[in-house]
């Protein structure tokens, strides 16, 4: 699986959302659900997910499923 | 521990597509016990109302207060529920909020209809001068704070009992760690969680189903450095790393399953490489090994664990797939066996399946196949007793044996609420120091809460430094917010450069609990001797303190004295915002059915949408709460400094 397809996965099961349901690029104004605790669950699971940790000053400004694909991809 | 894999959430997926649910819950409750954490968490959670349909799940309500996020955790214990057939459902607490919450009789607490309350403040939170070594044990500051602790502890506990009799768990108070320098604080001053936990302890032996947890134990097993995860901590007040989540969510657990339903009764277990290494039909007694040493080392350890539970209550049986005479010459003539035969009540080797023995020593025993723990080494074995008798409980034992006893002592199910002979000396001897002089059971009262909470508020008007946060408050912020405006940092740039236009308030907050940051914002709109609420949202982490009052409070006087004339505001309802429907009826608005600054806003114009004034004329302004102070901007302070 690619790196994006992973960070699509993990985001479906934080936001409780279908993959059909997830638009082209997810953000908090498409996303209801996504809110500050999802925000943070989605950060856990997703370091947890690629065994990396996330810039703590950048995760808060990762507002979409592709900037979180690019920020992991930096750690990788 | 990795994600549960694609492979795996397809076959799970495919089982409860095509309708065969107890195969789907079986393996469900296989991955549960084996990779927890978070996105599985919330994977399997999907299925819980199918699961329910399909075979009712017994419920089991509870309010978890806490001093830090469980946000995180909640998916976690709810999955575990899982496993043992319970829906659990799940109210949290404000942040911060338990005191209020407990000591108030009308708080949201009460109004509502639990199974049980869990109780989670970390030591850092209770006694965060002492955590941090700021202070010290010996010096009068440092008892302060201890014994202002245990005075809290003491009245929302006693609060607690008076207005409710639900079980409480409370969370046990953990060490601080390892600080290096010989003579460093911590020894002296861990006397004081130490302190804090025997008190738990004497609570608890004084009260009928209040239970303290061994959350230092945990810790500790685990490690600190390994559980502490500070990044997040800063970040979320996220304490346990992710690594750990599901650690901390099975030792929950512990306390809250045996709540909801009976222990188990009898553990059944295998014997080929399940008690001993090893096929005694094959190897003979010889061949056999019971050790902790080697490659294949372990069974010890799981003997020793299982005569423990036999100690404690548990009843032991084998199901093994062996002649009747193998099986018993390898318990009655292994030298290094640990149980002897006398410690199992049933022993069923034959080449019968392993359901047919299990219901077997059931129907023996005459109890329910719900009373059965199953151990066996062979998956196979096991998937075909979760799929035949789902009632049973089947533990997911790893492949290495030296891990099969954290397999056992890791199922809730085995976890029984008693308290030792130990803890109840270790309380008497607590009570008998004179330590604890106050009498239980008198309810504290909130006034007193709020005066020893020592709150205090910076408001200032958003600048460069603050934007960014505004900004998220207004994004972040759901449940205390009137408008639910979201804003950028362009937009929040934007209302501070109209001068004219638009004013802003921004709220820092610090109490004897720390620092809480910047936690509240309003926009207020201003037009001809007029003012309009544009947005007004504060952080849950302090709702109940009375901190929305001082910002009205504020917010009325400046405007009054910049002669303003009216204060409007709607309030729009929205799905999350319920805590903050009353604020402008608690602070002396008037509810109206038109006004002028309002209509003009589209955004405010909907159905769930309702209108308040405040005559800034009048006498009757909202009160400042006398339990704070306000402190000097310190934003202003810099300014000067910069001028």
């Amino acid at each position: 699986m690619s790196t994006e397809d992973r960070v699509k996965e993990v985001f479906c099961s934080i936001m409780d959302i279908t993959s059909d349901e997830l638009p082209e690029d997810a953000t908090p104004d498409t996303i209801e659900s996504w809110d500050s605790i999802r925000h943070l669950k989605l950060v856990l699971a997703l370091e947890e997910e690629f065994d990396i940790e996330l810039d703590e000053d950048e995760v808060d400004g990762l507002l979409s499923v592709s900037q979180f694909v690019q920020a992991i991809e930096a750690e990788l | 521990m990795t994600v549960l894999d694609a492979e795996t959430k397809q076959r799970i997926q495919s089982y409860f597509d095509s309708g065969d649910i107890t195969a789907g819950h079986a393996a469900l409750k296989q991955s549960i016990q084996k990779d927890l954490n978070l996105a599985t968490a919330e994977w399997a959670l999907q299925f819980v109302e199918l699961l329910d349909q399909h075979q009712r799940l017994t419920r089991f309500n509870i309010a978890m207060l806490r001093s830090y996020t469980l946000e995180v955790t909640e998916p976690l214990l709810k999955a575990i529920a899982l496993v043992y057939d319970v829906k659990l459902d799940i109210w949290l607490g404000e942040f911060n909020a338990f005191a209020q919450e407990m000591i108030i009789p009308e708080s949201a607490l009460y109004k509502q209809s639990f199974d049980a309350v869990y109780l989670g403040i970390l030591s850092r939170d209770i006694c965060p001068l002492l955590w941090d070594g700021e202070i010290t044990l010996e010096q009068e500051e440092g008892k302060n704070e201890f014994e202002k602790a245990q005075d809290l502890l003491e009245s929302i506990v006693s609060s607690f009992r008076a207005y409710s009799s639900l079980p409480l768990i409370v969370q046990g108070f953990e060490q601080i760690p390892y600080q290096g320098p010989a003579q460093s604080f911590d020894k002296i001053n861990n006397k004081a969680f130490a302190g804090l936990q025997d008190n738990l302890l004497a609570i608890v032996t004084d009260n009928k189903s209040i239970y303290t947890t061994n959350y230092n134990e945990l810790v500790s097993y685990h490690g600190y450095n390994e559980w502490f995860d500070v990044k997040k901590w800063r970040q979320a007040s996220q304490n346990v790393s992710a690594k750990h989540l599901g650690d901390f969510a099975f030792s929950i657990m512990h306390y809250i399953l045996p709540l909801a339903i009976a222990p188990a009764k009898v553990i059944v277990t295998d014997l080929d490489n399940t008690l001993w290494h090893g096929v005694i039909g094959e190897d003979g007694v010889e061949g056999i090994k019971i050790s902790d040493k080697g490659k294949n080392g372990g069974h010890r350890s799981y003997q020793q664990c299982l005569k423990e539970f036999r100690r404690s209550g548990f009843l032991l049986a084998v199901a093994s797939k062996n002649n009747l005479e193998d099986a018993e010459n390898g318990i009655d003539n292994h030298p290094d066996m640990l149980l002897s035969k006398e410690d199992f009540t049933l022993i069923k080797a034959n080449w019968d399946d392993k359901a047919k023995n299990i219901q077997a020593i059931a129907d023996e025993l005459n109890l329910g196949l719900g009373s059965v723990i199953f151990v066996d080494d062979n998956p196979l074995e096991r998937e075909a007793v979760a799929r035949t008798l789902p009632e049973v409980t089947v533990i997911e034992l790893p492949e290495t044996p030296s891990e099969y006893k954290r397999a056992l002592l890791k199922c809730p199910r085995l976890s029984m609420l008693v308290t030792s002979a130990e803890d109840k000396n270790k309380a008497q001897q607590y009570k008998d120091e004179g330590r604890r002089k106050k009498a239980m059971a008198k309810a504290g009262d909130l006034s007193s809460f709020l005066q020893d909470l020592d709150m205090r508020l910076e408001i200032a008007e958003v600048s460069d430094s603050t934007l960014a946060r505004s900004a998220q408050l207004t994004q972040k912020t759901n449940q205390f917010n009137v408008t639910t405006f979201r804003y950028t940092e362009n937009d929040i740039q934007g209302f501070i450069k109209e001068i004219d236009k638009y004013k802003t308030f921004i709220v820092h907050a610090r109490d004897r609990f720390g620092d809480h940051g910047w936690i509240a914002l309003a926009i207020v709109k201003l037009e001809d001797h007029k003012a309009m609420l544009d947005s007004f949202l504060m952080s849950c982490r302090v709702l109940g303190r009375g901190v929305e009052s001082a910002l009205l409070s504020y917010i009325a006087r400046d405007l009054k004295n910049q002669n303003f004339t009216e204060l409007q505001a709607a309030l729009i309802s929205t799905k999350k915002n319920e805590p903050s429907r009353d604020v402008f009826e608690r602070h002396g608005f008037a509810r109206v059915d038109e006004l002028s600054l309002v209509a003009a806003d589209k955004r405010m114009n909907n159905d769930g949408t309702s209108l308040w004034i405040l005559d800034l004329q009048s006498q009757d302004l909202p009160i400042f709460p006398t339990w704070i102070n306000l402190e000097t901007s310190s934003e202003k302070l810099n300014q000067k400094e910069a001028v």
